[in-house]
């Protein structure tokens, strides 16, 4: 089912929680929307649901305003950030709330009942657990029962509030890739709010940055990485160094070091800041033309990449990321002194501020 | 419920004996015997001594004070009282208690203070607000005279001033319970396809059944017990209007100590069989609570 938001605005008190939200949904797609605590992402999941209710703006479901519709008359199946389990009530019986409260015409048989909530648990891979209550599962477990509990209403819709967010990094890890292949093959339209860029980028089709209430971007999670559409958004989805440059006869200066900046810059541009990712940095104990000195403050190469902060030659940390085998190479230690050359910096002329 | 009941519930059990933590052993015993004397000379001795006094005559007697006419016409007041004023409370509490926690609107804390008014009040006062209000010079008095209804010195009077003595109990008791617990259950159940009837009875009242059976027993507690705010509104009609406590006053004035008190442990019997069920909801909740904490833990 398509969703169309038009115009959507929300206030709680003075505080603006969205301001004008445009958004379009595809049936069938999986869509992220992820920004900061504060930024309104949950509030709109929330005016989609039907549980608040927006003070300007329309939503339509498949083209029909939905916007004055009751929660429990939009259809939507609605997946809460602590689960929001019935706790006095068996697996069984959570997944099977929404089928038995139904009025009686359309109430399924006690049979019908049965074997949906028992091939919703195969669904979700829980089958042999129908008896148990919620505090007898673990986390990854009662979050695959609140989402079963909400398929079983068999929504047009799927709303998903911070799915992950109060598990641990291995399951959730596990739980999102799960999610990506239940979507493709229920290919329910869905929706999830996050605050973990890895997340929205590795499971959505679609992700929407949102901040102080306005989407910053929206885009396959190729486009937003890349092509960053402002300062905020680059420095949301991933670590960042903010240089300040200014310009002289068209050639880029940090400091009184110069530096190749491959971005271009508008005539009469005196001055702007420059976001770049540490791992688009690179080290090297020799010195070139456009890189700047700095000496190693703190080095960890426990992960994937190897860690390295600099001080730079006017006074900030940069932080550097390098591949362990050319980390090997260089034999880094503390307290040496170290170039630091810029591969690849995103130009931002707008103020923006960390 | 853990923050409600569960605080005082002993959810913890035994005091875990942590010798770095420990007072010397005379401060231990000094505390101990300090808690244990008060304890019995404000609790046990009176209460040793209401037994004491009631039997002083035998048995026969003080079954005799029990089955006297006015003695049981003051019981069954009693009993009347609180079968009419712990149902009410009931209803008031729930409801108030579910507008101020699940829903916004103007006036909300205004409410909450109000709520707490009976228990800032003396019952001496609130009593007198239904003398001035329903009295015969009273603004409602006049009315109610031409129509032949009688509240004050009759039994509605002391229903009402029960009701007003008791009614924050139960909503003191589930209003912080049912703000701990939130909204999420009930905006699962709606986005489920339930209605309100529907959510309220198998989402909500599970939820809070042990703090709402608590409140409960307090305010029934509290209604068989009062004695200041009936005591202005009854009028002192013997067989009439006459509860327990104020038919002990009499007994009690008219030098019938040993009748007195007789009834007296009656009230004290309800005493204890209120603290043995708090006991027992207490014990229910904390179990509850234990599990309910496991899913925290465990989430």
């Amino acid at each position: 089912m398509s969703i169309e938001i038009h115009q959507v605005v929300k206030k709680f008190g003075d505080f603006k929680a969205l301001k004008g939200i445009d958004l379009k949904i595809e049936t069938g797609e999986l869509l992220a929307l992820l920004g900061p605590s504060g930024s309104g992402k949950t509030t709109l999941l929330r005016v989609i649901a039907g549980m608040e209710e927006a003070d300007g703006g329309q939503v339509f479901f498949l083209g029909d305003d939905v916007s004055r519709r009751k929660v429990r008359e939009r259809g939507v199946g609605f997946v809460f950030q602590h689960y929001a389990l019935f706790h006095h009530m068996t697996v069984f019986d959570n997944i099977a709330f929404g089928l038995k409260v139904r009025p009686s015409p359309l109430k399924p048989s006690k049979k019908e009942i049965h074997d949906k909530v028992h091939e919703l648990l195969k669904l979700v891979r829980l089958d042999g657990l129908a008896s148990r209550l919620p505090q007898q599962l673990s986390g990854g477990q009662r979050q695959r029962v609140a989402l079963a509990r909400a398929l079983a209403i068999e929504p047009k819709v799927l709303l998903l509030d911070e799915p992950f967010g109060s598990l641990d990094s291995k399951v959730r890890k596990e739980l999102r890739q799960w999610l990506r292949s239940l979507h493709d093959r229920l290919k329910m339209t869905t929706i999830f709010v996050t605050h973990d860029q890895e997340e929205a980028l590795e499971v959505a089709d679609r992700v929407v940055v949102m901040n102080e209430g306005r989407i910053e971007q929206m885009g396959t999670p190729n486009e937003v990485y890349h092509k960053p559409a402002n300062a905020f958004v680059y420095n949301f989805l991933g670590n960042v160094n903010l240089f300040h440059c200014r310009f002289e006869n068209g050639k880029a200066y940090i400091a009184n070091t110069p530096v190749s900046i491959k971005a271009g810059v508008g005539p009469g541009v005196q001055k702007a800041k420059i976001y770049i990712r540490p791992h688009l940095l690179e080290i090297s104990r020799e010195p070139r033309s456009d890189s700047f000195k700095g000496v190693i403050q703190f080095l960890n190469s426990a992960g994937s990449v190897a860690k390295i902060e600099v001080l730079s030659e006017w006074g900030e940390i940069v932080q550097v990321e390098v591949p362990q085998d050319q980390f090997r190479l260089l034999a880094l230690k503390k307290g040496e002194p170290v170039f630091v050359m810029l591969k690849d910096a995103q130009l931002f002329h707008e103020d923006y501020s960390i | 419920m853990a923050g409600i009941v569960g605080g005082k519930l002993g959810l913890s059990g035994r005091a875990v004996h942590r010798p770095f933590l420990s007072e010397p052993r005379w401060v231990r015993v000094l505390l101990i015997a300090i808690a244990l004397g008060f304890l019995g000379f404000f609790l046990a001795l009176p209460i040793a001594m209401v037994l004491a006094q009631a039997l002083k005559k035998g048995f026969v007697f003080f079954l005799g004070a029990l089955t006297d006419p006015m003695a049981m016409s003051a019981i069954r007041l009693t009993l009347i009282v609180a079968a009419v004023s712990v149902p009410l409370n009931l209803l008031f509490g729930l409801a108030s208690s579910w507008a101020i926690t699940k829903f916004d609107f103007w006036g909300k804390k205004f409410l909450i203070t109000l709520i707490d008014l009976p228990f800032s009040v003396s019952p001496v006062i609130s009593g007198l607000i239904f003398v001035l209000l329903f009295g015969a010079q009273g603004p409602l008095g006049t009315w109610l005279g031409d129509h032949n209804i009688k509240i004050i010195f009759s039994v509605p009077g002391i229903i009402l001033a029960t009701l007003f003595v008791t009614f924050p109990f139960v909503a003191r008791e589930l209003i912080p319970l049912m703000e701990s617990q939130g909204t999420e259950g009930e905006y699962a159940a709606v986005t489920l396809g339930a209605n309100g009837w529907q959510t309220f009875w198998m989402v909500t009242l599970p939820n809070i059944k042990w703090g709402l059976l608590y409140g409960v027993i307090l305010c029934n507690a509290r209604a068989m017990g009062e004695f200041g705010a009936v005591s202005v509104v009854s009028g002192h009609i013997r067989g009439q209007t006459n509860t327990i406590p104020l038919h002990v006053e009499i007994l009690y004035n008219e030098y019938n100590f040993t009748a007195a008190f007789a009834v007296a442990s009656v009230l004290m019997l309800l005493a204890f069989v209120t603290l043995l069920l708090k006991q027992w909801v207490e014990w229910q909740a904390g179990r509850e609570a234990v599990l309910a904490e496991k899913e925290i833990a465990g989430s």
